[in-house]
């Protein structure tokens, strides 16, 4: 089963457009056909946003959350790749995603490709989500 | 082949017949791969719950989708920095 790291923009872009191909990967996930897992940054992104942008009590944030098939990766599994990350992306606050690809030696899935075009060159796939979804229907041979 | 570890779930004699009835209607090849779709179908009306909530609140706040974006960008540098740089 493939697996993706998934960033933060992905889950937004999936609850804005539930017939769009974010929400197809959440889909996926639901169905194991795909594993999904974020470094807890991207909840912890996800909740202050969702909470200060949007007004959402916490019951409605941990609800939102919990809709999600994604396995949080906490910091004391990826904190020892995070320097080395730092050292690859060009926005330091971006190392969590490669810091958590480098230690599961999957690839990331975001919408921002471009952020971490540098850690292609480290052998790490950068996927959006049309490029994903292609690869899945390759794999499934569809 | 490995063989899956099995157990058992009570439930109701009109339950247990809906879902055997079920089976047979669609096709699936055992009690087990129906309710694992059946627990698939209601993950992703979860997902769609949520979506919904999403969008009414983004809707009503006034926002778009790249108001949050933006959003995100400043507040994980905050954690990032709260978390590992203190």
């Amino acid at each position: 089963m493939i697996a993706a790291i998934v960033d933060t923009n992905i889950y937004f872009s999936a609850f804005y457009n539930p017939n769009g191909k974010e929400a197809e990967i959440i889909r996926r996930g639901n169905r194991e056909e795909l594993l999904l897992l974020s470094p807890d940054i991207v909840r912890e992104e996800l909740k202050r946003n969702l909470k200060s942008k949007l007004g959402l009590s916490d019951a409605q944030v941990t609800s939102i959350i919990s809709s999600l098939p994604t396995v949080w990766v906490p910091k004391t599994e990826y904190e020892r790749f995070l320097e080395n990350a730092e050292l690859i992306v060009p926005h330091e606050e971006d190392a969590p995603i490669l810091a958590c690809a480098m230690k599961f030696g999957t690839g990331i899935l975001t919408g921002n490709t471009k952020h971490f075009h540098i850690a292609r060159t480290k052998k790490i796939a950068v996927w959006s989500s049309a490029g994903l979804l292609d690869l899945l229907r390759k794999e499934s041979g569809a | 082949m490995v063989k899956k570890m099995v157990t058992t779930i009570s439930v109701s004699e009109e339950v247990k017949k809906e879902l055997a009835k079920l089976k047979i209607e669609l096709g699936y090849p055992s009690m087990d791969s129906l309710i694992k779709d059946a627990i698939v179908e209601m993950r992703n009306r979860k997902f769609e719950d949520a979506s919904k909530l999403f969008r009414e609140r983004l809707k009503e706040k006034g926002l778009t989708i790249e108001d949050i974006q933006k959003e995100g960008t400043r507040i994980r540098r905050e954690v990032y920095r709260e978390w590992f740089k203190k």
